[in-house]
């Protein structure tokens, strides 16, 4: 069920973003002569501002009683309107109980991630948003608490050892490809979506557990997916 | 401009199936096991002649606990034993040949050490271990080795157990 809700808030959240381009086109949309365009690209400055925004999925997933709190704050630089180098710091974290077999397990850190997008519709600067596409190089270091309830022997019976560990520390780091999309909403102000593919590098495992949960990666697997949502406002220098 | 809703569609139906492809993996067997081979003087594997009754022993709570494994199995050529959670467990292999009834018995003594492992929030913990050593009498086995000490829920050869086997047995 929860999984069906966070479907649909993510159908919200893209549609609602996603409309903004589908509108009937204002004077925006006039098209401009090719050339034109090249022309003003190439007149335009190297530095075109910086952004920040804050990613509000996690925190939204998070409130309706999700098991993971994730967000984290995004910082963007506009060169050429084409480049995009981003660095993006957040913070992760669960403290989440399986009802079904009464494990326990415990995390909370920030993260890391370094990048740059790239604006697909550089030439068109007229548009209200832009399709781009990036890459990001994640890292967290972690430490982590995995508790359950005592083993049993299921073959000779009898014997039962604790299953408690606190304390353990990791590292990760992951690759990143973003596809996603940003609108200009008011002014400065300006909201996007994101879809991530995320490739796991590194992680450190113990000799009694490996982690299960990464802040800034998700649930500890050689690759995940998931979709961010951003509320950006732009710099005014 | 004229692909841009094309290209929306398609990353809007990417951001909505995405939360569905979520798939926890636990390990198709949670459960590790000790895997024994049973190798000629040579190293080559062969099914044994021999009716084979393997029972395992372990102290729980400074109580000796017996359970047989394996009962009278014919033409085997390994097994797979389950260790105890204690700091030893050791395996009474009762041999029959087939003609002559009742030849002789071995006792394999396998010192471990437990490691509580755990994988995912899921799928809960699983026992792997250490062989730290071995022990063994040889009335009908000539010499045991540890092809690998490690014991976890991926099927490996952990030890060799070495018979002399004579050419008509073959």
């Amino acid at each position: 069920m929860r999984k069906r809700i966070s479907a649909f808030i993510s159908l919200f959240l893209a549609l609602s973003s996603s409309l903004l381009f589908l509108l009937p086109a204002p004077a925006w949309a006039q098209k401009k002569d090719k050339e034109q365009l090249k022309a003003d690209y190439k007149a335009s400055p190297f530095y075109q501002g910086s952004s920040v925004g804050v990613e509000i999925a996690g925190i939204g997933g998070y409130l309706l009683g999700g098991d993971i709190l994730s967000s984290e704050i995004i910082l963007q630089s506009n060169l050429k309107n084409r480049f995009l180098p981003t660095l993006e710091i957040g913070y992760g974290k669960t403290d989440v109980v399986n009802d079904a077999n009464d494990m326990h397990y415990k995390t909370s850190a920030p993260y890391f991630r370094i990048g740059m997008d790239y604006n697909v519709f550089y030439l068109k600067p007229y548009l209200p948003g832009y399709l781009y596409v990036g890459l990001r190089y994640g890292m967290s270091s972690f430490s982590y608490d995995v508790s359950g309830p005592d083993m049993s022997d299921p073959n000779y019976g009898g014997t039962t050892v604790p299953f408690s560990y606190s304390g353990m520390k990791s590292k990760a780091s992951w690759l990143e490809g973003v596809v996603g999309i940003k609108v200009k909403i008011y002014k400065g102000f300006h909201m996007g979506w994101a879809v991530r593919y995320k490739m796991r590098m590194s992680i450190t495992n113990h000799e009694n557990s490996q982690p299960w949960y990464v802040p800034g990666f998700g649930k500890n697997a050689s690759s995940s997916f998931n979709l961010t949502y951003n509320l950006i406002y732009n710099l005014p220098f | 401009m004229k692909r841009l809703p094309v290209l929306l569609c398609i990353l809007l139906l990417t951001g909505v199936l995405i939360p569905s492809c979520e798939v926890e993996n636990c390990p198709p067997n949670a459960l590790s096991y000790l895997h024994f081979s049973l190798v000629d003087q040579n190293g080559r594997t062969f099914q044994t002649s021999d009716t084979i009754t393997i029972v395992g022993q372990t102290l729980a709570n400074d109580s000796l606990v017996s359970d047989t494994l394996i009962n009278q199995e014919t033409a085997a050529n390994s097994f797979t034993l389950p260790l105890s959670y204690d700091a030893y467990t050791q395996f009474i292999f009762v041999y029959h040949a087939l003609n002559a009834g009742y030849v002789g018995r071995d006792t394999i003594r396998i010192d471990h050490r437990n490691i509580p492992y755990f994988t995912n929030l899921d799928c809960g913990t699983m026992m792997f271990y250490e062989i730290t050593n071995v022990g063994h009498t040889h009335h009908r086995l000539d010499s045991i080795a540890i092809t690998n000490p490690n014991i976890d829920n991926n099927e490996k050869e952990n030890i060799r157990i070495y018979f002399t086997v004579s050419g008509v047995e073959q």
